[in-house]
């Protein structure tokens, strides 16, 4: 299998890179009309945006890194347009008619598997990049008009917060600081009820984390509120809440103080190309550093983010994900439709007599899937959301758990602007809260230890996160002690997890996977954070539900990385479909590294168990059929010629021979209920059209279970 | 005359009657299982559908044959013989899959042929014998007795909850 | 107790099946086919203004029934209701509908099951009465029971007021 698009697909890009350029053209075009009359349709403004964007996104998808960068940056530009950071003059028009021609450009050399040349795109994004920083606003004597505001106050503002501040000022708005204190568990709820309350009265400008928390159980955040009404309202609009209000006067600086420890650094997400190169610790480039801040110029983008959502509230709706995956659903029948005109259409191929028909139907089919592509598309891109919302949970964590445990913690979160499926966002939480307690209570010495190995006394946790294809890696870093090779191999022998033997022929990484074996990072000794009996095998087996591959690595006295790689969504997956003796099975494609055909001869039996030579590697191999003990019919002898099928699990690999390849689909996964969730090496299951359920294999466990086998026999 | 009440005819006296039997009496679907009857409260019944083409699933008891998608949804099938640990006679063109319901939970159950709808009142269910050929008593949630033609009849009611537990273990 | 009728079809046309019940110390009987259901006594409600014939109604799962207390209609003194003391929920035509009444009885004794040359006329010691009974059988115990013609317990005039009660 190719990495690479088909030449289909990538034709099939092209076209509609096309339309979607086109459909830009034109809205310029209104912009520029308008502009004339002196008005300017938001709506326009906000289609562009959105042709730009979705160029982007179709663009990533097929490596055509010239025009993701373009429009990457126009979609700046178009951003600061959106809100009114920047002015549309003539000049900028110019700019954007450029990129018009600049993408047809690209279109065609693409077309014409041109590699083309990347200069003049870097001229105009440079260009791009000066106007979206020219400031619309003129500068004001006192823009503040009289409130000297808490310089600390203003360095956490993100830049549209602090334009809404300017601009509440400037309507003559009072300012209003309401405290209010939160439960750690339901805040998201309370922090909605909150705004929900305040919203009819006025204008939430932003919300920090107060100093104090009255309890462990508390968080206390500090609401800045605009608002034309007087202070006995806004009093009586947070009636019933724990909250108090207070005027902020004029002419005193405004109390509100961010939270001393631990220290929340925001890096902007690194600029991500489509193959970005996996991230090292270091931090990123300079040059990747600026390009990024002059996208994101603010360090909170995603409290802008929130801010953004509140400000467009009329253009948004709550949707029950539930729906969703309802919708998703009835997309994935449409395509089994589509497979049964399909077969029609093959059947009717070799008619002479239905030549006319043939085409006809077949002109058809390929724009109704292409219609059902795009309505897949839309369905996952609405179930998307940012990790920073559960980014920012765990900062709440850290602070809390740090100073529970005595320890100074720097956290450091990049990448939260990363996008995640929404399920796959709630389910990852708990794993993850429970890996930075993890960190925090062993993997960061105390300061006394730390001072004394050579290392700053405030440990550092990293949190970054990155979109790598199909998949979201997110990593947690600590610069602590590293894990201890030896108390893991004592444990899991303690635990008859391994037999001494076993230990010394393991390799680091082996070792360091102990942990996520039952029982060997749990403390003996319960203590208040992490003592719960949860060990990192039940964050494995969570990550393992979401489809998800954990790894981890170590260096003793420099710290500890766990990488948790996940797919994009689990609604719709594409798989590999494959049979073995007279069956079918589906394979997630993500799990896939790939296949090969092999004869007998390529396979050999060392110590009973069967295994082939790649690429100088020994590659152990399980038969499927054998895995799940298939009786093969009488009419399905076992083919002369097999394909392996090579899939990882960390750093695992394994060929799973089966009889035939069938080819490639896209599926969405159904589960077997509940009474059948626990079989074994199967997923759940999928419909191939013709009314032909098939069961999609769980590749992770299919591989642990070879691993643990070959461990056993060895 | 006009009264405030209107006597019963026979036609509403045996109305009143079928709406009486229809809230206090339990319909119940029947059907053959290696030549006895069992039943299972019509409430629990979603569909019937035809036998169809099962794929299997590895690692499950002997008598999971399999799932099949039923509206979109992928159902667990049961050979009902098999879990009633019942002799095996071949399936004919009567048999069936029974779609059930257990808590919101469909599972599907093959069946050698459904026989129809009996109608029970409370004081028409027994509870379940001790001794029954069925290997398993906590199967069976009590006998139904009815009159088909001038014969007695005996359905055997089928504890739901219990045929469709079962556990997969790791 | 209710005992509904499963449609069991008479062993042959020259039997007659009848059930036996007591009123005022005397024995009737009634054919078994007019007979939906015997129940226990349930609270009579009575009814404002009603023709003199009706005690009241009742209401039967639903349905509200005429009761008509059998002493009443054959002059014999009212005893207070025992443990013996039944209903009989029978189905008289009047006027060309089938209605359903309600017939206070002081208890059922035993199914009959009779050949039709066994019903003898009546005798004409029950000669007031005559248009209400349709023959005498013998119960066993030299007991005879009276056959009641249902259809004849009430008036013309009482079955029109009865069918203008029904409403449909």
């Amino acid at each position: 299998m190719s990495d690479g698009p088909t030449e289909k697909a990538l034709q099939e890009f092209l076209s509609e890179a096309q339309e979607i350029v086109e459909a830009f053209n034109r809205d310029l075009l209104t912009l520029d009309e308008e502009r004339a009359q002196g008005r300017s349709d938001p709506d326009v403004v906000n289609d562009a945006f959105r042709a730009v964007h979705s160029l982007k996104g179709l663009s990533g998808l097929f490596g055509v890194t010239r025009m993701t960068n373009l429009s990457h940056n126009l979609e700046n530009l178009l951003d600061s347009l959106r809100l009114g950071r920047v002015e549309l003059k003539p000049a900028m028009l110019d700019l954007l008619f450029e990129a018009v021609g600049q993408f047809h450009r690209v279109i065609g050399e693409t077309a014409e598997g041109q590699a083309g040349d990347a200069q003049p795109i870097d001229d105009l994004i440079a260009r791009l990049d000066a106007a979206a920083l020219q400031r619309a606003g003129k500068a004001e004597a006192d823009p503040f008009n009289g409130y000297q505001l808490d310089p600390g106050l203003l360095s956490v503002l993100t830049e549209y917060e602090e334009h809404r501040l300017r601009e509440n000022i400037k309507a003559g708005r009072t300012l209003y600081r309401i405290h209010a204190a939160f439960d750690l568990m339901t805040i998201d709820k309370e922090l909605d009820a909150l705004k929900g309350r305040l919203k009819p009265i006025g204008e939430v400008i932003t919300y920090l984390p107060s100093v104090e928390a009255a309890s462990d159980q508390q968080i206390e955040l500090d609401v800045i509120l605009g608002s034309a009404r007087p202070l006995d309202e806004v009093t009586l609009a947070i009636e019933g809440l724990t909250a108090q209000v207070a005027v902020i006067p004029r002419g005193r600086p405004a109390h509100v103080e961010s939270a001393p420890a631990p220290e929340v650094i925001r890096e902007p997400a690194a600029a991500a190309p489509p193959k970005a190169p996996a991230p090292t610790i270091d931090p990123p480039p300079e040059a990747a550093r600026d390009k990024a801040a002059a996208r994101e110029p603010h360090p909170r983008d995603l409290g802008e983010r929130d801010e953004l959502s509140l400000k467009s509230v009329a253009q948004t709706v709550r949707v029950d994900i539930r729906k969703l995956d309802h919708l998703m659903n009835i997309v994935g029948e449409l395509a089994i439709a589509r497979a049964g005109f399909q077969g029609i259409l093959d059947g009717i191929k070799g008619d002479r007599s239905q030549v006319v028909l043939a085409r006809a139907l077949r002109h058809e089919l390929r724009s109704l899937g292409r219609k059902l592509d795009e309505l897949q598309a839309g369905i996952l891109e609405v179930r998307m959301v940012p990790l920073g919302q559960m980014f920012d949970k765990l900062a709440r964590v850290v602070r809390k758990i740090s100073r529970d445990a005595g320890k100074e913690i720097r956290l450091t979160i990049t990448g939260a602007d990363t996008e995640l499926d929404k399920l796959i966002v709630e389910e990852l939480s708990d794993p993850l809260m429970h890996v930075i307690r993890n960190c925090i209570d062993h993997g960061i010495e105390k300061p006394e230890a730390r001072a004394k190995a050579g290392k700053p006394e405030a440990g550092a946790i990293r949190i970054w996160a990155e979109q790598r294809g199909n998949h979201v890696v997110i990593a947690i870093e600590d610069d602590g002690a590293g894990l201890d090779e030896r108390r893991l191999i004592e444990k899991a022998v303690a635990r008859g997890l391994l037999d001494p033997a076993q230990a010394r022929e393991l390799s680091q990484r082996e070792i360091y996977n102990l942990i996520f074996l039952p029982g060997v990072s749990t403390k003996e000794v319960a203590d208040q954070m992490s003592g719960r009996g949860v060990g990192m095998d039940v964050v494995k087996t969570n990550i393992a539900r979401l489809s998800g591959i954990i790894d981890i690595s170590s260096q003793p006295g420099q710290g500890t990385r766990l990488t948790i790689t996940l797919p994009i969504t689990l609604a719709i997956i594409q798989a590999l479909v494959v049979r073995a003796a007279g069956r079918t099975y589906a394979m997630p494609l993500n799990s896939v590294l790939e296949s090969l055909l092999v004869t007998h001869n390529d396979v050999v039996t060392i110590e009973r168990r069967e295994v082939m030579s790649l690429r100088g590697q020994t590659l152990p191999l399980a038969r499927l059929e054998r895995v799940f003990a298939l009786e093969r019919g009488a009419n399905q002898p076992a083919p002369g010629r097999q394909f392996v099928v090579v899939v990882g699990l960390a750093q695992h690999r394994i060929g799973l021979l089966v009889d035939e390849l069938v080819g490639q689909q896209d599926i969405v996964i159904k589960p077997l209920g509940r009474a059948l969730e626990n079989v074994p090496g199967v997923a759940g299951a999928t419909e191939l059209g013709g009314q032909q359920t098939v069961l999609v294999l769980d590749v992770a466990a299919i591989v642990e279970e070879a691993i643990a086998t070959q461990v056993a026999a060895a | 005359m006009s009264a405030p009440f209107s006597l019963a005819t026979e036609e509403t006296y045996l109305r009143a009657i079928d709406r009486h039997e229809a809230r206090t009496s339990r319909a119940v679907l029947t059907f053959v299982v290696g030549g006895e009857t069992y039943g299972v409260d019509i409430l629990h019944i979603r569909e019937i559908i035809k036998m169809r083409t099962l794929t299997e699933v590895p690692r499950t008891p002997a008598f999971v044959i399999g799932v099949i998608s039923v509206r979109g949804l992928v159902i667990p099938v049961l050979d009902l013989r098999a879990r009633l640990r019942l002799e095996d006679t071949p399936l004919t063109r009567a048999a069936r899959i029974l779609v059930v319901d257990r808590d919101g939970e469909p599972f599907g159950l093959l069946v050698d042929a459904v026989s129809g709808v009996v109608r029970f009142t409370e004081s028409e269910i027994e509870p379940p014998p001790a001794t029954l050929n069925v290997a398993d008593g906590s199967f069976l949630s009590g006998i139904g007795r009815y009159l088909s033609g001038r014969r007695q009849r005996m359905v055997i009611l089928l504890a739901l909850d219990e045929v469709v537990s079962f556990q997969v273990t790791r | 107790m209710r005992s509904r009728q499963r449609a069991h079809a008479p062993k042959s046309i020259d039997t007659v099946q009848l059930v036996a019940f007591v009123v005022a110390g005397s024995d009737y009987a009634i054919d078994i086919m007019r007979i939906k259901e015997i129940i226990n006594p349930v609270r009579v409600t009575p009814v404002p203004k009603a023709p003199a014939f009706i005690e009241g109604v009742i209401e039967l799962r639903g349905a509200i029934l005429p009761v008509v207390d059998l002493r009443k209609r054959f002059d014999l003194p009212a005893t207070p209701p025992t443990r013996a003391t039944k209903l009989l929920i029978v189905v008289i035509e009047v006027a060309g509908r089938r209605m359903i009444v309600a017939l206070v009885v002081d208890g059922v004794s035993e199914p009959l099951r009779v050949a039709r040359e066994e019903v003898r006329p009546p005798p004409p010691l029950a000669q007031g009465e005559a248009a209400t009974f349709t023959g005498v059988v013998h119960a066993g115990d030299d007991r005879i029971c009276m056959v009641l013609d249902l259809d004849a317990i009430l008036s013309s005039k009482e079955k029109v007021t009865l069918a203008s009660l029904s409403g449909a």
